[in-house]
């Protein structure tokens, strides 16, 4: 019976039916409670996955494979695949409409949204997009966001953002953080690292904060995140955080100096902070993940080898990157101490100054700042293997954080390595990275 | 309930704003609704757009404590309205279900609002566990609004060997969202 009605509904829904099974199915549905249930499973079905062909249809391309098709010609498809653009276009129109009137109505009318937090830490090229589509790029601190999304689109990207409450969140790297409270907190971590320090929240109404794979319920306490697209690793440091994974719905409580990674494929299970390690390598011979920058496979005759990307800053310049992250949610955080060294392999097409550098963070999670070497020009030597071993004394901090560095530890040292990039500034040099390697040096 | 008769600028910027907040947190609950109403997705497409503005029209009548999904169901009321007044338009020229029956599944819809939510994100979980020729096929054939016949053709295939592929692909998405459901509700 539930076939029959469920075959009826696929074949109303795909415009098959004749006018005698539409009858019986307009009967069916009319009378018996059970064939609507099932046709509103099936509906809600199709809804689903309308939508989720749609949202892939307003993402990049992708390689069609086996069923291959042609763009549509016809407006009623363009239509459809642009149906989110203008669902929300109206909402957009009717908020400039709004504005204005509120303009000639009110002397003292407000011209954005309530604000909810304040920047109070920012570094790197950063990209807020706030209500009604309204981007900006020239974030300052004391500048206050009425909530919206912000994108740190480089390695070197930092922002800290403090709510009205006192609650603190930082992202930093390639990042995209979502953040409203409309008398709830509520986040969402589209990719990248975020830390946390959270004062007591509302009964009743924690903070959310939504990642790909997890949803983590915050009261009050200190904790950062790691996440991509198959998992997001939780590592407390005060307090306790509820997990719930997306997957399946199962929940866990973190405990404080305790982590927890949830990912489909993976047992949600909780364990102890590990001890830190002091050894880190690269293994680019794995193939790209967790680096940023143009990515290629070894050869008979080379090494695989990250190459730069470009990236441009808050000043406009652009600037050629390449970088690996370190501390990874699967392993022990990777610390420096007196006796780190950095040992970075590669090769330079033309002679150019090169910075190699470190992202920090102290074993709270709080940033710790950017620490970075500049080797001179004298030392390169272009179409020369590059190999460069360098000491941990030698890191300083990044000049562009000068105006923060009472923040800062004094040297990089006894730190939390996040991530370890090399660039050559405003160059485009053909820097490619073959291996970079942390490790202690013999006394 | 309130009915503000005036208000001033910032009492209407703020207004604008909640509605707004409001109404993209639902858009897709009430998407999902109308789409459970009308016989195709570019129905609902055409209709969206005076929904929302209906909405927007009557926020006033909106319970300012109300929570999001009390909102979610206050705009499906209207929405159902709209639904039918959009089909008595469409009737003469389709083959379409009885107002009655209509009205019986909207009542069931608004009463399922939460359960339907679950149901798509667990369609989503699923989806990402199909094969990748499969998931293909299967949003291919609802992307474009293409026919079974026109991508049969393409791939060299039969049309009535493609129809059962993606009927069944439909019953294994449909299994595995029974499954997922009888387990608890995915989160959101």
């Amino acid at each position: 019976m539930s076939q029959s009605i469920q075959s009826l509904v696929r074949r109303y829904h795909d415009q098959q039916l004749t006018n005698e099974e539409l009858k019986q199915l307009d009967k069916l549905l009319r009378t018996d409670a059970d064939a609507r249930e099932i046709f509103m499973h099936e509906t809600n079905l199709i809804a689903a996955i309308e939508d989720i062909a749609c949202e892939q249809n307003l993402g990049p391309s992708v390689d069609r494979g086996v069923y291959s098709q042609p763009a549509p010609a016809s407006g009623a498809s363009t239509r459809h695949a642009n149906r989110w653009i203008m669902a929300t276009g109206w909402l957009v129109a009717i908020v400039a409409a709004s504005l204005l009137i509120a303009s000639f109505t009110s002397p003292i009318a407000k011209t954005q949204s309530e604000t909810i937090a304040t920047v109070i830490g920012v570094n790197g090229p950063l990209q807020w997009t706030g209500n009604g589509g309204q981007v900006r790029s020239d974030l300052s601190v004391g500048m206050q966001l009425p909530g919206g999304t912000i994108d740190g689109v480089s390695p070197e990207s930092w922002f800290s953002l403090q709510f009205d409450d006192g609650s603190v969140v930082v992202t930093s790297g390639n990042s995209m953080l979502a953040f409203s409270d409309l008398g709830q907190k509520i986040l969402h971590l589209k990719a990248g690292r975020l830390s946390a320090d959270v004062t007591p929240q509302p009964d009743g109404s924690p903070m959310l904060i939504h990642t790909r794979s997890a949803i983590l319920e915050i009261v009050g306490t200190s904790f950062d995140i790691d996440t991509d697209l198959a998992a997001t690793a939780l590592n407390v440091t005060e307090g306790k955080v509820r997990v719930k994974r997306r997957s399946d719905g199962k929940l866990v409580d973190v405990p404080a100096q305790h982590q927890v990674i949830a990912a489909a494929d993976q047992d949600l299970s909780v364990s102890q902070i590990p001890k830190v390690a002091h050894h880190w390598q690269s293994r680019l011979q794995d193939g790209p993940r967790r680096t940023h920058g143009r990515w290629l496979p070894g050869t008979s005759d080379e090494d695989p080898m990250l190459g730069c990307l470009p990236h441009v800053t808050e000043k406009n310049k652009t600037i050629y990157t390449a970088s690996f992250r370190v501390t990874v949610p699967d392993a022990a955080p990777v610390m420096t101490n007196r006796r780190t060294i950095i040992n970075v392999k590669g090769r330079l097409d033309r002679a150019t100054a090169l910075y190699v550098g470190m992202t920090l963070k102290t074993t709270e999670g709080d940033f710790a700042g950017r620490f970075q070497v500049v080797l001179p020009i004298r030392e390169s030597q272009p179409d020369a293997p590059l190999n460069h071993s360098l000491e941990i004394e030698n890191f300083t901090l990044d000049p562009s954080l000068a105006a923060m560095k009472d923040n800062f530890p004094s040297s990089a040292s006894e730190l939390i390595v996040e991530s370890i990039w090399c660039h050559t500034l405003y160059q485009q040099a053909g820097l490619a990275i073959t291996s970079v390697e942390l490790k202690e040096r013999s006394e | 309930m309130t009915h503000k008769s005036s208000t001033s600028g910032v009492e209407k910027d703020q207004q604008y704003d909640r509605f707004m907040s409001l109404f993209m947190g639902s858009e897709r609950a009430i998407r999902a609704y109308v789409r459970s109403l009308l016989l195709s997705s570019q129905d609902v497409d055409d209709l969206m757009q005076e929904i929302g503005l209906k909405c927007w029209h009557k926020f006033n009548h909106f319970d300012p404590e109300g929570s999001p999904l009390d909102f979610t169901r206050w705009c499906c009321v209207i929405s159902r309205f709209e639904v039918l007044r959009f089909r008595r338009s469409k009737a003469r020229d389709r083959l379409v279900l009885s107002d009655e029956v209509i009205s019986l599944l909207a009542t069931d819809a608004e009463q399922r609002l939460e359960h339907s939510e679950a149901e798509r994100r667990a369609v989503r979980d699923c989806l990402n566990k199909l094969t990748d020729p499969d998931r293909r096929l299967l949003l291919s054939i609802h992307t474009k609004g293409d026919s079974i016949s026109r991508i049969a053709s393409e791939s060299n295939q039969k049309v009535r060997r493609l129809y059962s592929k993606v009927n069944m692909i439909r019953n294994q998405i449909a299994d595995c969202v029974r499954g997922t459901m009888s387990l608890g509700e995915p989160s959101s």
